[in-house]
């Protein structure tokens, strides 16, 4: 227990260490060695905050260490979606294919791919930019990409640089010039339905510049077997707002991992995003379903 | 035998501030003017030809010109623009002489000695000039003459374009009013006592006569000093505009090339020249131009921007690298040329946003992209002063560097995708201020169980003074559908107060993740 304690106080000049969470057996009482971690997550974050996001210090209630120190894996933040992947993290150099399961689930896939970049551009050591790409095309059909509406995610909308192209083979050049210049966290680019994407070169791409790319794909696109993982998102009623019965709170999605490089068997999970503390969270098991009808029943009426 | 053009803008600051935004000023027949505060009183520096015509002229002060005018519309003068678009304006007119620079707040002068005959005369020179002036907006008027004294006093004084022939300004100037020689005004209002209120008059007296006349001696001089200058006389130097600095490097073949290959080798040898060059100086270059001469007579250009000022010999070939591989080079190419276009201090101070090795890789991603795709099409978003959402947020090109505003407001929540335009849906809600419930978009109808607004976004009324129809408020509401789907719709004006556009109409504006 002592050389916990001594272990625990540190000097804020040093380094955070990596937010793993500890076994509490070994460390010693468990509760003593959340409360080091908690208090270790709030230091680094009051140390390692942008300016422009405000970020709480940990999230509250559950023991682990706070998704807001900067986390050196690329994790989701809910224990049973990270659990599920090959060493318990994304790629970071790599290719992620998400594609939306309905045509009217585009903004939702388009979210969650926004998730994963925040998280992915607050890792330690990652450089904050992100690259998003899209054509004009799909900027008349769904609209184009509005500054404040990112800051919901974790991105900060000073850092990213975005690219409008009129053909496809524009776009899907810039993402790999974007990948190989090693200068960003990550490259988003919602890529029309081509003949012939350029997948394999895009994977070696990220490969070389170590960079992870999030593809937004149609949801009639056809599978490949150059990606890392590939998830399939659908969008579901949302959480109740804390505050306002008739609002609606933090999004929902149903995730689907189809396929995961390293071997994992597909899975579902439905999470919600939390916006206060920029990670995933699982949704609530089967009890505030039978709420959420029947208020749908009675507002319908 | 010189000849200088003197240029006059009578109306620069409003025409300026017209071709900068057209919504700012208000049409001709409305009488508009300037004010510009000195002291604790706020004067007029500048007013529209209808202001004029009502008897308010710059110099009077602002509450007196409304006491005339009730209906006065008025807008705060901005000088430093004002010399910054002249200057530009300036640079245009380079294209009529080799020297040139500015000549008071309003004008310029322009030295055409030797260069009327490309023009087809000096009539034609100053007709050309005046037109392409009236083609951007701007009035001028325009006076050709031996000294720039003499071209001053016919631009101002004299109907235009006018023109004294070389030699002749003496006969050109003895009508006009002795104001037209840059006097001072008591020195004016001295000569017109002693009833001499031409230049020609002035002219033919006796020198030791007027001396006694003048209270000092000092002044006698200013005034015969302006006199000769304007004859011709006695010389006023003037220093032109320095033209930014230009660096060229240059290769001529004995046989042509015929292969690309052999064409970016040439092309990296001068890129290696022109960086030395560069090196020199301790300049970077922002823009460059590669020119390529065929041997059949034809000229191939290229441009390329950088967002940063660099003198990178490997950084300036790959921008030209992919243009290159595709210009059609004909027979072969014979002379090539490269030069820089913008020149910067290297070392200029950038924000310490990021790793310095990580802000070099991202500009020079952003020289690459901006090459192949254009410079407008790689952007960053930066935030505007204006709560309206589709002009909250601005696209910045990426060349232009990082924005220097605030950073985006994390509240009130906005869609993450905005629609270029809203589009109109099909809504039944309750009236006059009841949630929408069900909306019909695309064709496809969505049950709305979950809503949260409205917010309401009242149009910009500084900004509408001059259009006839402003737009209405909008009532913004945040809506979740069944499956899931966020909306933000919009109500377009309200049931109280329906105008002449007719009841409000709903409109969808984004999306939400």
């Amino acid at each position: 227990m002592k050389s916990a304690l001594s272990a625990g106080v540190r000097s804020p000049r040093e380094p955070a260490p990596a937010c793993v969470p500890r076994n509490p057996k070994a460390g010693g009482a468990g509760p003593r060695t959340h409360l080091i971690e908690r208090l270790r997550a709030s230091i680094s974050a009051i140390e390692q905050n942008p300016v422009s996001i405000p970020r709480p210090p940990a999230h509250p209630g559950t023991g682990e260490p706070g998704p807001a120190c900067h986390p050196s894996r690329w994790t989701f933040g809910a224990r049973p979606v990270d659990a599920a992947l090959p060493g318990g993290r994304l790629a970071t150099s790599g290719l992620h294919d998400i594609r939306p399961a309905a045509h009217g689930d585009g903004p939702a896939a388009l979210a969650f791919a926004l998730a994963l970049a925040g998280r992915r551009l607050s890792m330690h050591g990652a450089s904050p930019l992100l690259f998003w790409g899209f054509t004009a095309a799909s900027a008349h059909e769904t609209g184009a990409p509005h500054g404040p509406g990112l800051i919901r995610f974790g991105v900060d909308p000073a850092h990213v640089l975005m690219a409008e192209v009129r053909r496809a083979r524009d776009l899907a050049w810039a993402v790999e010039e974007a990948l190989k210049s090693r200068a960003l966290g990550a490259v988003l680019a919602r890529l029309p339905d081509m003949a012939v994407l350029p997948l394999r070169r895009l994977t070696l791409a990220a490969r070389a510049g170590r960079t992870p790319c999030l593809l937004l794909l149609d949801h009639h696109a056809a599978a490949h077997g150059f990606a890392d993982s590939r998830w399939r998102v659908t969008a579901l009623p949302s959480a109740p707002h804390p505050f306002d019965a008739r609002a609606s709170g933090a999004p929902r999605w149903k995730i689907d991992l189809e396929r995961c490089r390293g071997g994992t068997v597909p899975q579902t999970w439905q999470v919600e995003w939390s916006d206060d503390a920029y990670c995933f969270a699982m949704v609530a098991p089967m009890a505030d379903r039978a709420d959420a009808a029947r208020e749908r029943r009675v507002l319908s009426r | 035998m010189t000849r200088i053009v003197s240029l006059w803008l009578p109306q620069w600051p409003i025409e300026r501030m017209r071709r900068e935004s057209a919504a700012s000023c208000p049409d001709d027949g409305a009488p508009f003017v300037l004010a510009l505060a000195e002291g604790k009183a706020l004067r007029i520096s500048a007013a529209s030809p209808a202001a004029l015509a009502l008897g308010i002229e710059p110099g009077l002060g602002l509450a007196d010109a409304r006491a005339r005018c009730p209906h006065l519309l008025c807008a705060p003068a901005e000088p430093a623009s004002d010399a910054h678009a002249l200057l530009k304006l300036a640079r245009w007119c380079g294209r009529y002489g080799p020297a040139l620079n500015l000549d008071g707040p309003d004008g310029l002068w322009i030295d055409v000695t030797g260069v009327a005959h490309l023009f087809g005369g000096e009539k034609a020179l100053l007709r050309d000039l005046c037109e392409r002036l009236a083609r951007f907006g701007v009035t001028a008027r325009a006076g050709l003459a031996g000294t720039r004294a003499a071209a001053w006093a016919l631009a101002r004084f004299s109907a235009s374009p006018s023109i004294a022939p070389p030699g002749g300004q003496v006969a050109a100037l003895a009508s006009l009013p002795v104001e037209a020689l840059r006097l001072a005004p008591d020195e004016v209002r001295l000569l017109r006592r002693l009833g001499l209120k031409r230049i020609g008059q002035l002219a033919t007296i006796p020198r030791a006569g007027l001396k006694r006349r003048f209270p000092s001696r000092d002044d006698c001089e200013a005034v015969l000093l302006r006199l000769d200058q304007a004859m011709g006389v006695r010389a006023e130097p003037a220093a032109p505009l320095a033209p930014s600095p230009f660096h060229c490097v240059r290769a001529a073949f004995p046989d042509p090339l015929i292969s690309s290959e052999g064409v970016s080798h040439a092309v990296a040898g001068l890129a290696d020249d022109l960086c030395a060059a560069l090196d020199k100086s301790g300049l970077g270059a922002r823009a460059a131009t590669l020119t390529l001469w065929r041997c059949d007579g034809g000229t191939v250009q290229l441009r390329a921007g950088a967002s940063a000022p660099s003198r990178d010999a490997g950084h300036l070939l790959r921008l030209f690298a992919e243009r290159l591989a595709s210009a059609d080079l004909g027979a072969g190419v014979d002379v090539i040329a490269l030069a820089t276009q913008g020149v910067e201090r290297l070392g200029a101070s950038q924000k310490i946003f990021l790793e310095r090795e990580t802000r070099l890789s991202a500009a020079r991603l952003i020289d690459r992209l901006s090459a192949r795709i254009g410079a407008a099409q790689v952007f960053r978003l930066e935030r505007r002063d204006s709560h309206i959402p589709e002009r909250a947020v601005t696209r910045r090109s990426a060349m232009r560097g990082e924005a220097k505003g605030e950073a985006m407001p994390a509240a009130p929540q906005r869609p993450l995708l905005m629609l270029g335009r809203p589009e109109p849906i099909a809504v039944i809600a309750g009236i006059p201020e009841g949630p929408p419930l069900r909306f019909t978009w695309r064709r496809l109808t969505r049950c709305i169980v979950r809503w949260q607004g409205p917010e309401r976004i009242a149009p910009e009324w500084w900004r509408e003074i001059a259009t006839r129809r402003p737009s209405r408020p909008r009532d913004y509401y945040r809506v979740e559908d069944e499956q899931g789907a966020r909306y933000w719709v919009f109500r377009d004006g309200l049931y109280q107060r329906q105008g002449e556009d007719g009841p409000p109409a709903w409109y969808v504006h984004g999306l939400c993740g």
